[in-house]
């Protein structure tokens, strides 16, 4: 007979059940032991709950520490490159930028990249800074790739996909490396992973590391600002836990990086940089019979001084966020999130000063994950987002616009959807739907106001950008192959995108006096496939292959690439395919891995202002990493890796060609 | 074509003995680590040396199998985490005076679980087994099975009858009935 149970008995089982820690003392992910209790990796990106990563209503890869470890990569775009479906754009030795399922661009603005929760996505400037990343790849848990919009949960930034960098938690995990990489490029780089568990009441941790290096030597073209004269990078990071009670902990953390190298940026040519970020942070957690409660406070700070263009700019810029969410569940089939989230960016203007922009975000986010049956959950979350820009202080007389003319607000609507059904114990498929956002960064509306050769001319942000809006739907096929002990895996996908941002516009009248700047240039559509079979064989085979074609389309009108610098449907590989293969036994461990794609154009941008940018072709290209380590003590382990193995130097992108990179690491486990 | 006796009876044999095997498979070594793994995620961890009463009954084959196969796995000890699970068989007559800290319920006792239920909610003690009918009849809170994917089934009600608490996160990663 079934029983009936009210609703009133249902929330009192629940406070029952749900008032407890997640294990010893703990209310946070301990993401180690869920991933031995389960088996696989778990993850929160998705839906902002627990999940097992076989079970995420989303396309989505996770990246564990082996697979890190493996890949031989000294930065992160070099572990992510060995991913199907993510595009890594290597425009220098240490610059690189990173998108999903196409749509790379210099400075890619798409794809939002958090570490541990914490936005490192510079979002007042729409980019990545990857080497200014205040993490080391030893001191990384997992890297959780969420391909397609996510701003239902992660905010208007996750318009294109979603980078969580895991790090080792220093309450659970104990992880301490040192190590030393010496390599071609002149590279010299160290980097130390440092625990310290004070029983099992509060944890800290230490990332720090550094290298130097040069750049490329390849020829750079003619309009490359860029002097290669000796690049470096210095990180820091630490963070606490600590445990207060048996139902509530508080995590603490400040980094700072600091990063000097030649950047390829929205122009399409190379300038130096050196490029500065810090950070605070605060995140206290408590587990009652409201469910998880969990308030983060944050402030990140950045300042990027591009030093070889001849103009004094130094782009500072200070964004504080304050965020609230409760994870709970109600009866045995519905979890719930609710989320509520405050912005506030202020950044200078440059290089005439005396005045500021800002945004003021407001957002509300609710998620509702319904179990149907045990094999089937439908999730669905929708988020509001209000933002509001303003702009103080002096505006050139010449530019023709006030400062009234940036007081505009945009209330946008973002939501998720899946449904996932485990059709058999061998077969799950997945359904998506999203409405991702990318609102305009205060750097587009602004920030930067470079006065031109011809007095009265300015180039630089426009405040009548318009967001963007990209629509996505998917669907996947999971399949698991015992006797081969594989997993096979199959996506369809189809992108809908309007209103999309260009860059940089040159020669596009926004003002009287202001002729260049970013520019929505029209709409796009994308549609592709993903591929990848991956599997181990025995005790010491590991294997895996993977193809992904795909078919962007363009309706820009009347801005062509030469004006805009922007071309999505040309700069995209048609088809992208990746192997690898790994063996480990006794002290030994190695593993190959290939990446091909088709021909494409990359885009060449001119350092005079009265010239239009180019496409460049990118002939198809067949590249190979490897690493092999040994193991000489039960503590020391001495590997060699190289990326771009097959050739001395490669054309990869409209930069300047790759070089082989060759590296010896010694690392100790202490 | 007409089959020698002894063959069609052999054949009746087999049938029988297929039709009487309960459905679910034994306990392997794989379920053994998930219900030790399991046990650390509850609202009161346990740490330290914990008794496991591995509860059979020596009438029924299958538990009998079962408690041995628990025995075995378990000998010398299963340490996870912080907890190092020592085994002790007990007897379903003897269930509710064992000197325990964790129940583990053998496979294909059916009705004969009853005990069990009562042990558990009498002495607060978490009960956890590879047979999931158990757990879906309310006489154990916790069922687990590893092949082909690790799957965690737990009884609310015979969880809140047994003072056997999950945190809210590790509930949304199992299924609850």
């Amino acid at each position: 007979m079934p029983i009936r149970i009210k609703w009133p008995c249902l929330l009192a089982c629940n406070c029952l059940l749900g008032a407890g820690a997640l294990s010893a003392d703990a209310q946070t992910m301990d993401y180690g032991a869920l991933e031995q209790l389960f088996g696989e990796p778990v993850t929160t990106s998705v839906t902002g709950s627990p999940q097992r990563a076989s079970q995420v209503p989303a396309g989505m890869e996770i990246i564990t520490a082996d697979d890190i470890r493996r890949s031989g990569a000294r930065d992160i775009p070099g572990v992510l490159r060995h991913v199907l479906g993510v595009d890594v754009q290597q425009w220098g030795n240490d610059d690189a930028d990173v998108a999903v399922r196409g749509y790379n661009q210099v400075q890619s603005p798409r794809l939002l990249v958090l570490i541990d929760g914490r936005e490192v996505y510079l979002h007042s400037f729409d980019y990545t800074a990857w080497s200014a990343l205040p993490v080391e790849l030893s001191g990384i848990r997992q890297i959780e790739v969420v391909k397609g919009p996510n701003t239902a949960l992660f905010g208007f930034n996750a318009v294109g996909g979603v980078i969580n960098i895991i790090t080792y938690n220093p309450l659970y995990d104990s992880v301490n490396e040192a190590s030393l990489t010496g390599g071609t490029q002149s590279l010299i780089q160290g980097s130390l992973t440092a625990g310290l568990k004070a029983d099992a009441m509060a944890g800290v941790r230490v990332l720090a590391g550094g290298y130097s290096d040069h750049d490329f030597s390849t020829p750079q073209a003619p309009q490359d600002l860029g002097s290669r004269d000796g690049n470096l990078r210095e990180t820091a990071n630490l963070r606490g836990a600590f445990v207060l009670n048996d139902k509530t902990q508080l995590e603490l953390e400040a980094t700072d990086s600091r990063v000097r190298q030649p950047d390829y940026v929205i122009t399409a040519v190379t300038v130096d940089e050196n490029i500065h970020t810090n950070s605070v942070e605060a995140v206290l957690t408590n587990d009652s019979a409201f469910g998880v409660t969990e308030a983060r406070l944050y402030r990140n700070g950045t300042d990027i001084v591009p030093s070889s263009v001849g103009l004094a700019l130094d782009i500072n810029d200070t964004t504080v966020v304050a965020q609230l969410q409760d994870i709970f569940k109600i009866g045995a089939a519905n979890s719930f999130r609710l989320a509520a989230e405050y912005q506030h960016d202020r950044i200078a203007v440059t290089p005439e000063g005396g005045a500021e922009l800002s945004s003021q975000v407001l957002a509300a986010s609710t998620m509702w994950e319904w179990k149907i049956r045990p094999a089937a959950t439908l999730t669905n979350a929708v988020r509001v987002d209000r933002i509001d820009y303003g702009r103080d202080g002096l505006v050139p007389p010449d530019l023709g616009l006030t400062n009234a003319q940036w007081n505009r607000g945009f209330t946008e609507l973002s939501f998720n959807s899946g449904l996932v059904w485990s059709l058999t114990a061998a077969d799950l498929v997945r359904l998506t739907a999203a409405r991702g956002v990318q609102m305009p960064s205060l750097a587009a509306m602004g920030a930067v106001l470079i006065p031109l050769p011809v007095p009265g001319l300015f180039t630089g942000g426009s405040p009548f950008l318009e967001p963007t809006i990209n629509l996505h739907y998917e669907f996947g096929w999971d399949r698991r192959l015992p006797l081969l002990g594989a997993q096979l895996a199959l996506s369809a996908y189809y992108d809908s995108i309007h209103d999309a941002q260009a860059q940089f516009g040159r020669q596009i009248p926004v003002s009287p006096g202001l002729i260049g700047g970013p520019v929505n240039v029209g709409d796009s559509q994308s549609f592709g496939l993903e591929f990848s079979l991956k599997g181990r064989s025995g005790d010491h085979w590991r294997w895996g292959l993977g193809y992904s074609p795909q078919a962007i389309k363009d309706s820009f009108g009347n801005n062509p690439v030469s004006a805009t610098l922007t071309d999505f449907e040309d700069t995209a590989p048609r088809h992208t395919a990746d192997g690898q293969l790994g063996w480990s036994g006794g002290p030994w461990e190695l593993d190959g891995f290939l990446h091909y794609q088709s021909a494409a154009y990359g885009i060449r941008g001119f350092s005079d202002v009265n010239a239009s940018a180019a496409l460049v072709r990118i002939p198809g290209y067949m590249s190979a990493d490897a690493r092999a380590a040994y193991r000489l003590t039960r503590r020391a382990t001495l590997a060699l890796s190289g990326q771009n193995l097959l050739h001395d130097q490669q054309i990869q992108t409209a930069s300047s060609a790759v070089e082989r990179r060759v590296l010896a690491t010694l690392s100790v486990d202490y | 074509m007409t089959l020698p006796r002894y063959c069609r009876a052999l054949l009746l044999s087999c049938s029988a003995m297929l039709l009487t095997l309960p459905a679910q498979a034994e306990v392997t070594a794989g379920d053994l680590q998930i219900m030790g793994r399991a046990l650390t995620f509850l609202d009161k961890p346990m740490s330290g040396e914990v008794t496991v009463g591995i509860v059979y009954s020596a009438d029924n084959p299958q538990s009998a199998h079962d408690a041995q196969d628990l025995q075995r796995l378990l000998a010398g000890g299963l340490r996870v985490g912080n907890v190092l699970l020592k085994p002790l068989v007990v007897s379903l007559e003897h269930v509710a005076q064992a000197n325990v800290g964790v129940l583990f319920l053998t496979a294909g006792l059916g009705e004969q679980a009853a005990a069990v239920e009562i042990a558990s909610r009498t002495r607060h003690l978490p009960c956890i087994t590879s047979d999931l009918s158990q757990v879906h009849s309310g006489r154990c809170a916790i069922g687990v099975s590893s092949e082909p994917t690790v799957e965690i089934l737990v009884n609310r009600a015979a969880a809140q009858a047994s003072g056997t608490t999950f945190s809210t996160l590790f509930r949304m990663m199992i299924n609850e009935i």
